[in-house]
């Protein structure tokens, strides 16, 4: 493990610099871009053999024979008897005349151009799949299609297996040589659903939609960005304001610019769509709210030529029909998958991840790396937790294996973490860490009797809708009593706990599981930032304002990153925005006769996977 | 008669309002919106205030009041909050699974119960009147969730017989529609059962004593026509009333088992509506609970009239 980790940097930096060089080799740009996030940790690359198209060109001959007609005369003469006399005045006489029968025989040639398809022989059948459920087909709502757009949607730019960033509509790009200009170029063939092609106009129109999504997209758009037009159809060209080493991250992140057509994305964002129309390899057949969503293959996608890896590359619909089932029950979840009533859980919990881990017929899924991040939110505005010490103190008390345990169960579920960046990501670092998880409670109890909260009544909410919320809270609450404190501990639902949230003075912490930390620029970050998130960071010693416009502020080495991440890190636990606990895993499981599923992070894609039955 | 059926039919109109109404302002005392299951998680406060502004949200209660009840006037229930779709288009496809099982589950109850009631009544106090007792009390006792997963884990996972989740619609066959209601419309009926068989024991006990079913015993008859023919028919008053209320609860309070046994009816649509509140669909279901609860209610009095002739209206 020891020589993995010292091996890590090194291969990293070395596939950085082959990287590099490969660029520059291929472009004459002087561009000082350094691709951050070009930093290999694992690549799940998948090479699925597709439908062969085979275009046969042949000759016939064809043999026309053309008959020529019967001749006939007709004479027509009528005879009319006159009584007394027979006069003859018109004779009927029918007279055929026996002429040849030839028979044209001609030869032409005809050039045919037959199209075969030579369909993979996995392709076919239905895939069913629980679902949590897709409330509105809105793409830009919470509640909207979700893992649904997974297989319907395509942004211009997606993540790759390494978290990198890869082109997906588009299939060629250049930055100018000072990197303030890009122009990109899409890929041929693109189509939506509905017919209609892929426009430049749309991916602005989408993208223009998408601008206020929380994460990096959102800092790009506002801050980075100064125009964004369309060139013609197939080119468009985006201008900075400043360098932004991070563009082709912003542009892939999260999937927060998915392309869909005029009639979405003309629409306010504060106006839900009511239809679902995407350009990705699935397309809606049905939607059943509360019940199922069906896709189906969309027969019109053309797949990318580049290699296929998680979110990018080449996407097979190898499976006929999708059905994602509504199942609100756990107990029923886990037992449609293990009667094969469905092929696959898109989430596990912990408490049935060991059964199904057992069953002969289901494969349990454990995505470790990156983790899902469960942190202690303190808010600062307002007593007990704007006084350093009293955050300090809740941070020497924590128990994370005890914490980890009550939320998840089985260790092998989750991980102990003193990274403040996700652990197993090129980020882990040890900086600042010596005050994580040290379960002193004597220290703490020290702190908050000299910060004069002894006895205090902490504003505890509690997101009791979510299993792993709940079951954390209850044990932090037994640290907080265990160092002097009272807990005011009010369990509520999703909607309550959104609500009470929202005003600073409704509560003094809170728990989250979030998808962390898993790169300087992307993800959670911003939370971390000055009045960052609801929990109003005050950042007192400007210490970690500092470190951020630091990072935003030029283009820098990976090294370079790391070293200002590494800082970061040392703030966080100095400063402490944020209590750290640790990291669990999501988990997924199939049937295993479901083939080529390898699902990453929040994204459970379809496409490339075929059913062996 | 008619005159009554009338009255009453027209006497559902302001209460079903007034459901309407009631429910409108408890829904405002709840804390948060739809806006917290719409928007990201990490949305700001100001995203949140503009998508509020967007449904109406920000508007004065009273003026939201105003609003949805114009609509209610002209046959308008809304639209959801959420998904942006008619609270009719929404509520319509879960109104057959829904009553499927209410139906199957009422005559599963009334074919189980009933008879077994009146094997107890033969004999009070006999083995088979105790057995049908720990019947009854098992069966009314037992939480219905669990008895769901029991029978989920042993005729759905052991012994595949049943689905374990879905419904199929009977358009697509009544077996296939049968085989998936079967397991729900047993577990809910279980309960329902046991307490019809304990109300018509005791009618049926209570009935039998009367002087009325001593002269038909002096006159001969046999004990299968005292039964059935004169006690049974006065000792159904009271079951009829239960019938009444156990058929609301099947209709209204399936939501556990459409949960368990994943049937998209409108047990579950109301819980997701209340936990993600979308107004719109919560007023509409309790509108149509109220109903049910009338028009079942009506029907109970006018079997009443039925059972005993000296009822009239």
């Amino acid at each position: 493990m020891n020589i993995v980790k010292r091996l890590r940097l090194p291969a990293a930096v070395a596939i950085v610099a082959g990287t590099l060089a490969a660029t520059l080799a291929c472009t004459t740009e002087t561009v000082r871009e350094v691709p951050v996030d070009r930093v290999v940790t694992q690549e799940v690359v998948r090479e699925v053999p597709v439908e062969k198209v085979v275009e046969v060109e042949k000759e016939v001959v064809r043999t026309v024979e053309v008959e020529k007609p019967i001749e006939v005369i007709k004479e027509v003469v009528r005879e009319v008897e006159v009584p007394g006399e027979t006069v003859v005045v018109e004779k009927e006489v029918v007279r055929t005349v026996e002429v040849e029968k030839p028979v044209v025989v001609t030869q032409e040639v005809v050039r045919e151009v037959e199209k075969i398809v030579l369909k993979d022989p996995r392709a076919g059948g239905t895939l069913r799949s629980n679902f949590p459920g897709m409330k509105t087909l809105d793409i830009q709502t919470a509640a909207g299609p979700g893992e649904v757009a997974t297989q319907t949607h395509e942004g211009i730019f997606a993540r790759t297996a390494a978290m990198t960033s890869a082109g997906m509509q588009v299939d060629s790009w250049q930055a100018s040589s000072d990197g303030l200009t890009w122009r990109f170029h899409l890929r041929d063939g693109l189509k939506f659903h509905n017919g209609e092609p892929v426009t430049a106009r749309d991916v602005r129109g989408s993208a223009e939609r998408s601008k206020d999504k929380p994460g990096l997209y959102v800092q790009f758009y506002q801050d980075f960005m100064d125009e964004w037009t369309e060139i013609d159809d197939n080119n468009f060209q985006i201008t900075l304001k400043k360098k932004a080493p991070f563009t082709l991250d912003a542009l892939a992140d999260g999937g927060a610019t998915p392309t869909v057509p005029r009639e979405i994305w003309q629409l306010p964002v504060t106006q839900a769509s009511t239809v679902l129309i995407g350009a990705g390899p699935y397309k809606l057949e049905e939607w059943v709210p509360g019940d199922k969503t069906t896709l189906s293959r969309f027969e019109d996608y053309i797949p990318s030529e580049q290699r296929s890896s998680f979110m990018t590359g080449k996407k097979v619909a190898l499976i006929d029909t999708i059905e994602y089932i509504e199942v609100p029950d756990t107990a029923a979840q886990i037992a449609a998958i293990e009667t094969g009533q469905i092929d696959v859980l898109l989430s596990v919990g912990g408490d049935f991840a060991e059964r199904l881990e057992k069953h002969r017929d289901v494969n349990l899924i454990n995505l470790e790396s990156p983790a899902r991040r469960l942190g202690i939110w303190l808010q600062h505005d307002h007593p007990p937790f704007d006084d350093l010490r009293m955050r300090k103190a809740l941070q020497l008390a924590i128990d994370s294996e005890d914490i980890l345990r009550g939320a998840i169960g089985p260790a092998k579920y989750w991980r102990t973490c003193a990274s403040i960046w996700s652990c197993g990501t090129a980020w882990e670092t040890d900086a600042g860490s010596e005050v994580y998880n040290v379960k002193d409670l004597e220290q703490a109890r020290q702190l908050v009797k000299d910060a004069g909260h002894e006895g205090y009544e902490v504003k505890f909410i509690v997101g009791e809708y979510h299993p792993v919320l709940a079951g954390s809270s209850k044990v932090v609450r037994d640290i907080m009593e265990s160092i002097g404190l009272r807990v005011d501990y009010q369990a509520m639902d999703n909607a309550t706990w959104r609500a009470t949230r929202a005003d600073s003075d409704n509560w003094d912490a809170l728990i989250t599981a979030s998808v962390g930390f898993y790169h300087p620029y992307l993800g959670a970050t911003a939370h971390l930032k000055k009045e960052g998130w609801l929990h109003k960071y005050k950042d007192d010693t400007g210490k970690l304002t500092a470190l951020w416009d630091k990072l935003f502020a030029d283009v820098y080495t990976i090294e370079e990153i790391q070293a200002i991440a590494e800082e970061i890190a040392e703030a966080v636990y100095e400063d402490v925005p944020i209590v750290s606990v640790g990291e669990y895993f999501e988990l997924a499981a199939a049937r295993t006769d479901v083939k080529g599923f390898a699902p990453l992070l929040w994204n459970r894609p379809f496409f490339n996977v075929w059913l062996e039955r | 008669m008619q005159a009554y059926i009338l009255r009453r039919l027209l006497a559902t109109v302001p209460i079903v309002f007034l459901v309407g109404a009631l429910s409108f302002f408890l829904m405002q005392i709840a804390a948060g919106d739809a806006v917290g299951v719409i928007i990201d998680e990490e949305a700001t406060l100001e995203q949140e205030e503009a998508l509020r502004d967007a449904l109406g949200l920000n508007d004065p209660v009273l003026v939201q009041f105003a609003r949805w009840m114009g609509n209610l006037f002209r046959g308008d229930l809304g639209t959801s909050l959420i998904s942006r779709y008619p609270v009719t288009s929404l509520m319509s496809p879960r109104l057959e699974p829904t009553l499927s099982i209410a139906f199957l589950g009422t005559v599963l109850s009334v074919l189980l119960g009933i008879p077994l009631g009146l094997l107890a009544a033969w004999r009070p106090n006999s083995g088979l009147d105790r057995a049908v007792l720990f019947f009854s009390v098992i069966g009314f006792s037992v939480p219905g969730f669990w008895l769901a997963f029991l029978a989920l884990w042993t005729f759905a996972v052991k012994l595949p017989i049943f689905p374990v989740l879905g419904y199929t619609s009977i358009s697509e066959g009544v077996l296939p529609w049968l085989r998936s209601i079967t397991l729900p419309a047993i577990v809910i009926s279980v309960s329902t059962a046991a307490v019809f068989a304990r109300m018509t024991r005791t009618g049926m006990v209570e009935v039998l004593q009367q002087d009325y079913i001593r002269t038909a015993r002096a006159k001969g008859l046999a004990e299968r026509v005292v039964h059935f023919r004169h006690a049974f028919k006065n000792a159904s008053i009271p079951v009829i009333t239960t019938l009444g209320f156990l058929v609301v609860g099947l209709v209204t309070g399936t939501t556990i088992i459409e949960i368990v046994f994943t049937i998209p009816g409108l047990g579950r649509l109301l819980v997701t509506a209340v936990v993600d509140r979308d107004y719109p669909i919560v007023h509409a279901l309790l509108m149509l609970t109220a109903l049910v609860y009338i028009y079942v209610n009506l029907l109970t009095d006018i079997l009443y009239a039925y059972a005993d002739p000296r009822i009239r209206y």
